[in-house]
């Protein structure tokens, strides 16, 4: 029997993780260096493939003619059919008619079903649908018109909700109740929902837990005393509520699996639970899954490897090894078949300013905008707009990639080497600030890329 | 405190004996004086209070070194001027050692310099300065390790700094308090002229909310720093400036210990200086023919500054830079040189002698740390104009908060709220700290975790200081200029104001959208290296927790 081929894979967040799971799932031996946390910890938990973004003209919550909601699946095709850039529309064809967007549909929610059953393991699960949106409030009392969404915020479903009861627990900083849900009130309103009663509910948590943040917060409700303490509370303030009435929660049920919380606040108020979503500077969804995704590649044996990839090496005429610095300093080379570089943006490292320039900082890859133009070899600041919301070429740019997503010099060009793919948010032509296609694009390119590098290698036509 | 409620001004069958438009460092200063000695004043303000040229300045109340050696007069009157304003905002003011570094190559040899030095310790004492002292290179660098190895020895000089946007709340709320009605966001946009072509007043327009009404008053001062040429022309008395622009680059926390010089590659002095939780660097000083009301710092000028101080500390790079101020000096056309005297450096003019519109006068020019000055000569000209006879009483009576030492310990315990909060509270608010905190029903707490802004203090702003908008608390507050630029803090703070401010749910949208707005402007100039990564979650926390309800369209 043949060796299996050996994919190794720069990054840890969605991208590289979907990238090992999926190259695991066919066959490959899988090695997998990040260096740190990139975007994906940071989430506020939604799994994003094709969001509805609040003023854009071409991307909108319902159709300007027909006053029917958008789907997911409506968005999607509306992204791959006129985003000629975006990574969706690399993926599934340019020119995507109709048939194509449902062929992709199909392919998104394959991948997420994978991801859900290599995640539920460890506590953490994706629930959703491209056909029916998912509307989920943050904090500030935003609505966010979502696809598919993590436990915790995926069950407070705001179409579906007859009545809402808005949890603060006193001491935890938040926006006053009032005003979150006055905006609440007013989203719906927008969003043409029918106006549902809403009511806070303050719950005054025992002494001596920690209630600066809610990440320590939910950290202390990791802890059976401090849960059981919460539910107690819970209970005893629900008197007269409704049965149908959902508890919504801040984002604090847990660093670990908010399942159990979900489910023991649930049995304490008789009604429906679900969190927020995280709003920045909270982002306790996103380190959930980051947790989760550690696990479950750890569960499936990719190898992972904690350092910063430097460089790639030629074996025999082709790219045959990823070169990184581990942690104690020391060079290291892991010999490989395909490399995928799913190393995030500038938050991640992926790309970096560098003595005045902006630079993909393991290959020095060229870099686009979602329009063509080129983002490296120059200062930043020449890649900036003037107003905030603009489309600024520098929160756009990443590398351009052919059909199979390996990257290339030019768009259009040949591929830089034939083993070398790209997922994620280092891909160029969109900006998931303003597209809201985060999460979607890192597990649609990084299952992607994986099956392409391990097709390859398997048809040993690398060379 | 009565405070600056939203109140609509007296009907104009009731005029005002003065008309202040402009809510910089010389408008409050001459609002406050004015209500002091009695008269009824109305003090208009486009935007904040402060975010002019005052906000932009360096905030140092200097004591004149460089009028030493062509009119000492000046440094003395400054020096008294500085001990003043100690006197009247203790709480508001603190001490900045500079440091000056000797490089071999400067062109004054260290012995003249000291010699001026001497001389300016002469008059120390009056603002409570120490006198200089000479460091050999090893003591200059054991304060201030990032010094250049280059250097042989340093001097060292005291001086002092301000929060200027507070330093101009706090003149414009004292006048509130004592009976003067006072307003943000309210603009002049012309002038009433009675049939004698006497100026009457003016109509003003409220840019909140768009209402426009006449405000009538006997006198009507424009102080309105770079915009008096503007406003003077609409009055038909014209006043030229040599309008200067000035930048400076704000680090996002302290990159030295003491103030330290440095020079320009065209020789010009410039400094890196720790102000309140942050470091400034700069400044630049470029004759400016564009817009004032879109002011934008550009690569160039931050390039220039960088260079400058990289030669006293050659590690200012390394530190990242928050964001940038621009600001315009309203210097006085053809007023020659830099080094003219300060008593030259400002005019009041009366334009009923000097261009025929009686009932019109201009106050122009001049530097923050001379304002009170300023204030009192403008206002005896004016008293004199109305027939008031009462004498200036501003270097003695204490601005709000000034009447008393605070101590923040006490603060911090009575509040439950951390010591560095209650410091930072005891530094803005002085004897009205625990008046700000106690308005609060629940324990206060920080809404911004890189410089403690409490939640209570915003409220207390909205509530009883009249603030008016998410982008002033910048200002009025210092709310999202740290490292987060307003990522963490600005959606919360938001909520807040609403709540205290009754906002409907649509108004806390746009209220984020031009705050982020605003910030960007000031982001981008600086925008380089690590920066880039936090503007990711600064991009990611606006634009992904954005509302459907009144959501601007692209
Ligand atoms: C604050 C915030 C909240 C968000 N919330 C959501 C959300 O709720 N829903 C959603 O759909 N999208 C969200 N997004 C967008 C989404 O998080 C990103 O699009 C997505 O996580 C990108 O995944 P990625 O794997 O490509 O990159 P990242 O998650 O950034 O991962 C990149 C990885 O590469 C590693 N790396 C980089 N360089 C090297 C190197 N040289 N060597 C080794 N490792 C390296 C990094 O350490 C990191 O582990 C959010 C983004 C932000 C910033
Ligand atoms: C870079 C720089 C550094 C400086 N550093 C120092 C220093 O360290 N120490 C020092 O002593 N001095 C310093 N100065 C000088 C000092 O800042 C100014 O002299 C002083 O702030 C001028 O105050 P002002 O009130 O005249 O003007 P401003 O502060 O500009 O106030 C004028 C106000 O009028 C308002 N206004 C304009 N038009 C209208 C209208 N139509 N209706 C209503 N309101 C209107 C504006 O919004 C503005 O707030 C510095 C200046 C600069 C530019």
């Amino acid at each position: 029997m043949a060796a299996p081929p050996r994919v190794a894979i720069v990054g840890g967040g969605l991208a590289g993780a979907a990238a090992a799971l999926e190259a695991v799932r066919q066959g490959a031996e899988v090695m997998l260096v990040s260096a740190a946390s990139g975007a994906t910890a940071l989430g506020w938990g939604s799994l994003d493939v094709a969001g509805a973004v609040p003023g854009s003209r071409r991307l909108r919550w319902r159709a300007p003619l027909r006053e029917a909601p958008l789907s997911g699946a409506d968005r999607l095709a509306i992204l791959i059919g006129t985003f000629a850039t975006h990574p969706y529309a690399v993926l599934f064809g340019r020119d995507a008619a109709r048939g194509d967007a449902a062929a992709a549909a199909e392919q998104v929610k394959q991948a997420v079903e994978d991801l859900d059953r290599a995640l539920q393991p460890h506590g953490l699960g994706v629930e959703g649908s491209l056909d029916e949106n998912r509307l989920l409030a943050d904090p500030h009392g935003n609505v966010r018109v979502c696809d598919y969404a993590f436990t915790g915020a995926a069950g407070g479903n705001l179409a579906e909700v007859p009545e809402i009861a808005w949890v603060t627990l006193a001491g935890l900083p938040a926006d006053p109740a009032s005003v979150a849900l006055g905006r609440l009130a007013a989203e719906r309103a927008a969003l043409g929902l029918s106006p549902a009663p809403a009511r806070s509910v303050e719950l005054r948590l025992p002494e001596g837990l920690a209630l600066e943040s809610v990440a320590r917060l939910a950290a202390e409700l990791d802890r059976p005393d401090a849960l059981a303490a919460l539910c107690q509370v819970a209970k005893e303030a629900r008197a007269g509520s409704s049965a149908g009435r959902m508890w919504l929660f801040p984002p604090v049920l847990g660093l670990e699996s908010p399942a159990p919380k979900l489910a023991a606040l649930r049995e304490s108020v008789g009604s429906p639970v679900a969190e927020t979503l995280a709003a920045v500077p909270d982002a306790t969804p996103g380190y959930r899954l980051q947790r989760a995704l550690a696990a479950a590649l750890d569960a499936a044996g990719v190898r992972r490897y904690a350092g910063r990839a430097t460089n790639l090496a030629v074996r025999e005429g082709r790219i045959g090894a990823l070169g990184y610095t581990n942690e104690q300093g020391d060079a290291v080379e892991i010999d490989a078949d395909a490399v995928v570089l799913a190393t995030g943006r500038f938050l991640a490292g992926g790309l970096r300013e560098e003595g005045g320039v902006v630079a993909e900082s393991i290959l020095g890859l060229p870099l686009y905008d979602g329009k063509g133009a080129r983002v490296d070899g120059r200062p930043a600041q020449a890649s900036v707009r003037r107003r905030y919301l603009d489309a600024h070429p520098l929160f756009g740019a990443g590398v351009v990639t052919d059909a199979r997503l390996r990257p290339v010099n030019a768009p259009g060009g040949p591929p830089v080497a034939p083993n070398v793919f790209a997922a994620g948010d280092l891909l160029t032509g969109f900006d998931a600030a303003r597209d809201r296609t985060g999460l979607g694009v890192a597990l649609m390119t990084g299952v992607a890329a994986a099956r392409n590098a391990v097709q390859g290698a398997k048809r040993g036509g690398l060379s | 405190m009565s405070g600056v409620p939203p109140r609509t001004p007296p009907v104009s069958s009731d005029p005002f004996d003065v008309l202040v438009v402009g809510g910089g460092i010389n408008g409050a200063g001459v609002a406050r004086d004015l209500a002091l000695r009695g008269a009824r004043v109305a003090l208009v303000e486009k935007r904040e209070f402060g975010s002019g040229t005052s906000w932009a300045s360096s905030g140092m109340i200097h004591g004149g070194l460089r009028y030493l050696q062509h009119d000492p007069e000046v440094t003395l009157h400054s020096c008294v001027d500085s001990g003043h304003i100690q006197r009247i905002a203790p709480h508001l003011i603190f001490r900045i050692p500079f440091l000056m570094p000797i490089f071999p190559d400067d062109p004054l040899g260290a012995e003249i310099v000291e010699i001026g030095l001497e001389m300016y310790d002469r008059y120390q004492p009056f603002k409570g300065g120490r006198p200089h002292t000479r460091l050999s290179t090893a003591q200059a660098r054991r304060l201030e390790p990032g010094l250049s190895d280059r250097i042989e020895g340093a001097f060292t000089l005291d001086e002092w700094g301000i929060d200027a946007a507070r330093l101009c709340a706090a003149n414009a709320l004292d006048a509130a308090e004592r009976g003067a009605f006072v307003r943000t966001h309210t603009e002049l946009v012309a002038f009433l002229k009675d049939d004698s072509g006497r100026v009457c007043g003016a109509r003003v327009r409220d840019r909140v909310t768009g209402d426009e009404r006449r405000i009538e008053a006997r006198e009507t001062l424009n102080a309105t720093g770079p915009w008096v040429a503007r406003v003077s022309e609409l009055a038909g008395a014209p006043v030229r400036l040599r309008p200067g622009k000035g930048i400076h680059v704000v680090f996002e926390r302290r990159v030295s210990n003491l103030a330290v010089y440095a020079k320009g590659i065209d020789g010009r002095d410039m400094f890196t200086f720790p102000h309140e939780q942050n470091s400034m660097a700069g400044t630049t000083d470029d004759d400016f023919y564009g817009d004032l009301d879109r002011l934008e710092v550009t690569p160039d000028e931050v390039a220039y500054v960088l260079q400058a101080m990289e030669r006293s500390l050659p590690g200012i790079r390394e530190h990242r830079i928050a964001h940038a101020i621009a600001g315009v000096r309203p210097t006085l056309y053809g007023f020659g040189s830099y080094e003219d005297e300060l008593s030259r450096d400002y005019a009041v003019f009366d334009h009923g002698e000097r261009d025929g519109v009686p009932g019109f006068w201009t106050l122009a020019g001049g530097k923050l740390a001379a304002y009170r000055l300023m204030a009192e000569d403008a206002t005896d000209q004016l008293c004199a104009a109305l027939g008031i006879d009462a004498s200036c009483r501003t270097h003695e009576t204490p601005l709000p908060g000034g009447e008393a030492p605070v101590d923040p310990a006490e603060v911090s315990r009575r509040f439950g709220v951390g010591l560095p909060a209650a410091i930072r509270v005891g530094f803005r608010h002085g004897a009205r700290a625990s008046q700000v905190l106690a308005a609060s029903v629940a324990p206060p707490r920080p809404v911004c975790v890189c410089e403690p802004v409490l939640d209570a203090e915003l409220r207390h702003a909205a509530r009883a200081e009249g603030l008016r908008t998410l982008e002033d608390a910048c200002l009025r507050v210092r709310l999202g200029i740290g490292a987060c630029q307003g990522a963490g803090c600005g959606a919360r703070a938001a909520a807040t104001l609403a709540n205290t401010l009754d906002w409907p749910a649509d108004r806390v949208g746009a209220e984020l959208a031009r705050f982020v707005d605003a910030r960007w402007r000031a982001i981008a100039p600086v925008l380089a290296g690590d920066h880039i990564a936090a503007l990711e979650v600064h991009r990611a926390a606006f634009l992904g927790a954005r509302g459907f309800a009144g959501a601007e369209e692209f």
